[in-house]
């Protein structure tokens, strides 16, 4: 459940003089679009990003002089120049909700994970976010599928599994969740990912239980 | 009154010694036996004909499977295991010689349709074959026939450009992994979204890797999905499809467990869409291949359903316009 597991660990960092130019090919060539900044330590300085990066450069409606003029000044500018440095980070003791929180909150595409000292140690991107979730509602198991059983009656819970394992049916995530009816009402669902081909045999173990599958 | 084709049939009797252990097993070889005997009492009873298969080489067979793997596989059988790799997977002694005489026959129907143009070949094979990957049995599925029967082709014919259609409710997971990356081979499927159906693979998103990139074509219907559905799919993207890959040969990887009936999916096709989609499979072999079309049972599972759903298809194949 920590950020850690799932982010880039020893991400490309620049230091705040390099000039944008460079930085610019860095993000283009390794495909990143996030870079962070530090200090000769390693410690977090700021974030510069490809957007960042194209709104230095000058915009293709202005006149080819003043183009002109911001190109040579763009050639000359270092990360430092155009960086953000109100930003937030993520530490090694983060878990994937609290980058869940904070990359809503600061509607940004990733965040630095610092040690205690502030040094940079990873990078956490929406990417790794969407993984990591993948991962642990088992959407990337070859073999399974989704089963939503109706939570009703005495010890719901509790018999679903009992049946599941008396039958021998593998089964990796179990969700206790409200189910939205197409009525707006919410009823109360156990989903299951459950491994085996044979469903049918599934839901009459469940059903002999009293179980209702969705 | 309608005129049909001949309609070959590869099968042997060998392939209902795959034993998975009676009535609970959804794969039971009572579902070939309900298939042959209404194709023969039906209305393509006079223009049957059946071949019986030879088994596959070994060298086929290690085109596709690891040869670490064939060893396990013949190991558990031979040990008198029941299952291999899961529970689902049930085996006999026979199982290791059933599969591969399944695979071979589909090496026969290769041959056939590149001797016979003018015949329907149909590879009437257990245990099925589209899950199985390259060391992983899955899904009932231990060697996977279709992919074995696509690299004889190229090998043998010098036929380079497959498209393989398969339109089983459960995505070819095997099918996929085996050609991602091979621009030769074209796989497309038809099949219950992967969220609520077995394998949980096959997502739209997923359309090939690297220079395979484009040729994957993954069409994930909603549980629920009718004729239509299927329809409007074979129409609006697989043929688009099949125009631009221009194939040597089409190979179906025919499951009928789609069926409204079957409860082995949520899809509601009736009987009768398994006539459209082999009318669609004659005219395009027919109009990019020179007929060059062989099919290849997968799944299906209800047994009073499943026969009709063949012979519908079969049918459709088969009819001299």
């Amino acid at each position: 459940m920590f950020v850690t597991g799932y982010m880039t660990k020893r991400p490309v960092t620049v230091s705040p003089e390099t000039l944008i130019q460079k930085a610019r090919q860095i993000l283009k060539e390794k495909g990143f679009r996030h870079l962070p900044v530090t200090s000769s330590e390693g410690k977090l300085l700021g974030m510069v990003t490809d957007r960042d990066i194209r709104s230095a450069y000058p915009s293709s409606v202005l006149d080819e002089k003043e183009r002109v003029r911001i190109l040579e000044k763009v050639s000359r500018s270092p990360v430092g120049s155009i960086m953000s440095t109100d930003l937030s980070s993520l530490n090694l003791n983060s878990t994937l909700d609290d980058a869940l929180i904070l990359l809503e909150k600061q509607n940004v595409g990733a965040l630095p994970v610092v040690d205690d000292d502030h040094v940079v140690v990873g990078i956490f991107s929406v990417r790794d976010l969407m993984r990591a979730y993948g991962e642990l509602f088992g959407l990337y198991e070859k073999g399974s599928s989704l089963i939503s059983i109706i939570e009703e009656g005495q010890g719901a819970m509790n018999r679903a599994i009992k049946v599941l394992e008396a039958a021998s049916i593998p089964f990796t995530r179990v969700i206790r969740a409200l189910h939205p009816l197409d009525d707006d009402r919410l009823c109360p669902v156990i989903h299951t990912r459950v491994q085996t081909m044979n469903l049918p045999s599934v839901k009459k173990a469940l059903s002999e239980a009293g179980l209702k599958v969705l | 009154m309608a005129k049909f084709k001949q309609v070959n049939v590869v099968y042997s009797d060998r392939f209902l010694d795959h034993d998975t252990g009676g009535s609970d097993h959804p794969e039971s070889p009572e579902r070939l036996r309900r298939i042959l005997k209404n194709l023969n009492h039906g209305p393509l009873g006079d223009s049957l004909k059946l071949t019986e298969p030879s088994m596959a080489s070994n060298e086929s067979v290690l085109d596709v499977h690891s040869s670490d793997y064939l060893l396990r596989f013949e190991e558990a059988c031979l040990s008198g295991r029941q299952d291999f790799g899961h529970p689902d997977n049930r085996i006999c002694y026979d199982t290791y010689d059933v599969a591969l005489l399944a695979a071979g026959a589909c090496m026969n129907a290769v041959d056939l349709s590149e001797k016979a143009v003018d015949e329907v070949i149909f590879a009437l094979v257990r245990p099925p074959g589209h899950h199985a990957e390259t060391s992983l049995p899955l899904g009932f599925c231990f060697l996977n026939n279709v992919a074995i029967a696509a690299r004889y082709w190229q090998k043998k014919y010098g036929r380079r450009r497959i498209f393989i259609l398969d339109f089983d409710a459960h995505h070819g997971n095997g099918i996929q992994e085996l050609f991602d990356t091979d621009p030769d081979v074209f796989y497309a499927s038809i099949h219950e979204h992967p969220t609520f159906s077995f394998p949980g693979t096959g997502y739209e998103e997923d359309t090939g890797t690297g220079p395979g990139e484009g040729f994957t074509l993954n069409i994930a219907l909603p549980p629920g999905a009718t004729d239509s559905h299927v329809l409007k799919a074979l129409k609006e993207r697989v043929e688009p499809a099949l125009e631009q890959f221009r194939p040597d040969c089409i190979v179906s990887a025919a499951g009928f467990d789609a069926h409204e009936a079957d409860d082995m999916s949520g899809l509601a096709y009736t009987t009768h869409v398994f006539g459209h989609i082999g009318s669609f499979l004659a005219m395009w072999a027919e109009r990019m291949c020179q007929g060059r079309l062989i099919s290849v049972l997968e799944g299906g599972y209800s047994l009073d359903f499943l026969a009709p759903s063949v012979e519908m298809y079969l049918g459709a194949l088969a009819l001299k316009i």
